[in-house]
């Protein structure tokens, strides 16, 4: 019984913290309108009708420029499935996800791409060949299935769902939505944020920051990478 | 409501200077009522939030922060009610602040801030501004 209450605590308190649409827009390296259009939907507009497209997420969206963190991780889905890679095409459109979205929910309920699940399901799907209305192409399926494997290692799993993300391939950045209300933080657990307001904004050095805080200088150094990094993504 | 006579602790959260709270806790101890301030402690850090929360549930404290760009200020509003916390937001301006500034402002403001924070309930969230004033900042934006 006191297993069952501390899985739906956890997976509630996750679900509490939730990012701004800029502070989305921030970790995913996307500019706000499409986090806004994927998340939600958006209208495109012919020249005798409008078409209205479906928003990726199968979640309650009641507070439209709000997202939890299992939203957050799907969005990520989302940018890396759609994405152009060097010299191929993007593992996916934007329809071929909405539609792996809805027959993934239809079996694992809201998130289905947060869940561990997904990576289970997509090594079913390809190894037992199976056809469904949104994998009839087995290279597709393949792809998914690398692209799965490929980013399962920036992510941890607890009680089925994602608990931590590493976006960076060092893993020395974590966001972890139990921890400093799911901002980027370094494993001392100070927030990337912090640090970067401190060494750019107060013009603290890097060495009086790492003395400061009692932390590695090797640290200080990449919470600032980071931010600047994703600061230039976002603009870019 | 009567102004606490023990005063407020203000921990400083990270985008604070520890030695900022050493010299605002040394100029502020001997104000009626007093100001205090400490650094978070360190071994909390890394804790979940809903850990480090019961450290601080039922003190006189308040922990202050500067505006948090990703997170929405209503889901801390609300996780500062749960967990009966105060938490107050430093305004944007003074996160382009030096430090010699900030410690001008932190010195300047923080008694006047201290009075009304000690006429509030815990479990508040409150967004300071620039010249002092207090705002509430709610549990919801609807």
């Amino acid at each position: 019984m006191s297993v069952v209450e501390t899985k739906v605590d956890s997976r509630t308190e996750r679900e509490m913290i939730r990012y701004t649409l800029e502070g989305a827009s921030f970790l995913l390296k996307l500019p706000s309108t499409t986090v806004r259009n994927w998340a939600n939907g958006y209208t495109i507009a012919g020249k005798y009708k409008q078409t209205k497209q479906r928003g990726v997420l199968r979640s309650d969206r009641s507070e439209p420029y709000l997202f939890n963190f299992y939203e957050l991780i799907e969005l990520l889905y989302v940018k890396e499935l759609t994405r152009e890679r060097e010299g191929s095409k993007p593992y996916a459109t934007l329809k071929e996800v909405r539609d792996m979205v809805d027959f993934l929910a239809e079996e694992h309920g809201e998130y289905p791409l947060a869940q561990a699940q997904f990576h289970k399901v997509m090594n079913q799907i390809v190894t037992e060949n199976k056809t469904t209305s949104l994998l009839t192409n087995p290279i597709l399926a393949q792809h998914l299935l690398d692209f799965a494997h490929e980013l399962v290692v920036q992510l941890d799993f607890d009680d089925g769902m994602v608990s931590t993300w590493y976006p960076c391939p060092d893993k020395i950045v974590r966001v972890n939505p139990l921890i400093r209300f799911g901002q980027p933080i370094i494993e001392d657990g100070v927030t990337c944020e912090t640090i970067y307001l401190r060494f750019n904004n107060r013009h603290e050095t890097e060495d009086e920051i790492a003395e400061d805080l009692n932390i590695p200088v090797e640290r200080v150094k990449a919470a600032i990478k980071f931010e600047e990094e994703w600061l230039s993504g976002k603009a870019a | 409501m009567a102004v606490r006579e023990s005063g407020i602790t203000f921990i400083f959260d990270e985008n604070l200077s520890g030695k900022l709270a050493q010299i605002v806790d040394h100029c502020g101890k001997n104000l009626t009522p007093p100001v205090r301030a400490e650094p978070f402690p360190q071994h909390l850090r890394s804790k979940p939030d809903l850990e480090w929360a019961l450290e601080f549930k039922g003190k006189d404290v308040v922990i202050l922060t500067s505006d948090r760009r990703m997170i929405s200020d209503h889901s801390i509003a609300a996780f500062a009610k749960a967990h009966g916390l105060t938490y107050l937001f430093l305004s944007n301006k003074t996160d382009h602040m030096i430090n010699w500034d900030l410690l001008k402002w932190l010195l300047t403001n923080l008694p006047k801030i201290s009075r009304g924070l000690s006429k509030i309930q815990a479990g508040t969230c409150w967004q300071v501004g620039v010249d002092g004033g207090l705002h509430v900042v709610h549990c919801t934006d609807k």
